[in-house]
């Protein structure tokens, strides 16, 4: 374990796609609220003394809250008589916490998560290693295509170009696109040979092995036993004669 | 054009899963150890794409560019969009990890049709500017229809009539997105069929 020891990846996304599945499988409300409200709870509690993290969440949530606003809209309320849709409006309230509930687990169990272990994470949950290879070489390739495009867009703006809404725009933002795709290909080429040059031509996939199931501390094996406790718990809230 | 996690019900979720998975299988069988740079460089392009904003207004709109990606990669265009999307689910929230089957599916099935009806048409070039400009277009219009199409039905599977006013919505606000993906990719077309002919031959034939 380091010494700032982040959970094994594979137990963080499990715990994820277990609150995303039981959130999505819940249609009682009073199981969706609690759920929510242990959700808001940790959040403020990780994101109190955080400002960044505070900014960050802010950000997602406006985002997915902004959906949302049209999501009431147009399906509680019936606008021909200014009035409230009960069917519709439950839908929305559903909607509302179950998106809220699972983008904040996502943050909190995915934080500080890179893309590279998000592959290798998911690779360990049966993903094909194709694909884990694939995300992994996916973050190297942006850190260095994002390079190339910021300095074409520094070349853009010293020919003093503006982004603005008309054709010139959309030229100059084709021009780019064609250009980002002709690097692609060209860079593609290169590694193509560079690989060829060390008689890498072979026909299995590089895999790191992870670590052993068994081999994982319990603090890690915690994070995921927690969630589904409080799943389990709000789950059966209903049983317990409270009204959904 | 992302679907909220969330939003769909798990029927939704796990039809849209399967067909993703089914995509992925055959795109992957496209995908050979010699293969995986150009894949995974045309996966930064279209997570690059996604940051290019056209402003409209006081908003503004990004790039999809679907079509391209099809035009360019055919059934790979399945398991590279799958991790760009998957990418920018852990660091933008854009979509989710449960809802990835369905975001997958709306954004590559139509990339692999657009591939399928058009790459054969720039298949000997030179092509004429005025056939890569209306092959561009198609592309898109057929990305972005094909999205937009897939999206209203997974909304509409999973809510019916609650969300036919959303729906309805989100298909008139893809518009101007339709209109901009049209103009771009028929001149990102253009430009590359004029500069980089080979850009559109099959991926395996690219590597080789």
């Amino acid at each position: 374990m380091s010494h700032v020891h982040h959970p094994d990846g594979r137990l963080r996304l499990a715990a994820t796609l277990v609150v995303s599945i039981a959130a999505a499988l819940t249609t009682s409300l009073a199981s969706l609220l609690a759920m929510f409200l242990v959700a808001l709870l940790a959040m403020i509690f990780k994101t109190a003394k955080d400002k960044v993290l505070i900014t960050n969440v802010g950000r997602r949530l406006l985002r997915v809250n902004a959906f949302l606003l049209l999501v009431w809209i147009t399906s509680a309320i019936t606008w021909r008589d200014i009035a409230l849709d009960e069917d519709g409006a439950l839908f929305a309230m559903q909607m509302t916490l179950r998106v809220n509930i699972v983008t904040f687990a996502a943050t909190l169990l995915l934080m500080r998560m890179s893309g590279v272990e998000l592959g290798r994470a998911a690779v360990g949950l049966g993903l094909p290693n194709a694909l884990g290879t694939l995300l992994a070489q996916l973050v190297r390739q942006v850190a260095l295509l994002s390079e190339t495009k910021t300095r074409l867009e520094r070349a853009m703006r010293a020919r003093a170009y503006r982004p603005a809404f008309g054709f010139r725009s959309l030229h100059v933002s084709a021009q780019l696109v064609a250009w980002l795709i002709i690097h692609a290909l060209a860079r593609s080429e290169r590694l193509s040979l560079g690989l060829r040059a060390r008689g890498m031509n072979s026909s299995r996939w590089p895999v790191r092995k992870s670590t052993a199931w068994r081999s994982l501390p319990r603090s890690d094996w915690s994070i995921l036993a927690a969630v589904m406790l409080i799943v389990g718990l709000c789950s059966f809230l209903p049983r317990l004669g409270i009204p959904s | 054009m992302h679907i909220a996690e969330g939003v769909l019900d798990i029927p939704t979720l796990v039809a849209s899963a399967g067909c993703t998975a089914v995509g992925i299988t055959i795109g992957l069988r496209r995908l050979t150890p010699g293969t995986l740079p150009t894949a995974a460089l045309f996966a930064a392009v279209f997570f690059l794409i996604g940051t290019i904003h056209i402003p409209i207004g006081v908003g503004s709109v990004h790039l999809i560019l679907n079509g391209l990606i099809g035009l360019l990669l055919g059934w790979l265009a399945f398991p590279v969009i799958f991790v760009a999307l998957a990418l920018q689910a852990l660091l933008f929230s854009f979509g989710g990890f449960t809802s990835l089957g369905a975001n997958t599916l709306l954004m590559a099935l139509p990339a692999v049709i657009a591939g399928l009806i058009l790459r054969p048409l720039l298949r000997r070039p030179p092509s004429s500017k005025r056939r890569l400009l209306a092959v561009g277009a198609l592309a898109a219009t057929i990305g972005i229809l094909g999205a937009t199409l897939i999206a209203a039905t997974m909304l509409w599977s999973t809510g019916g009539e609650t969300l036919l006013g959303l729906i309805t919505l989100v298909a008139a606000a893809q518009t101007p997105v339709w209109l901009i993906d049209v103009i771009v990719t028929a001149l990102a077309v253009s430009m590359l069929g004029r500069a980089r002919p080979t850009a559109f031959i099959s991926e395996t034939q690219r590597d080789v």
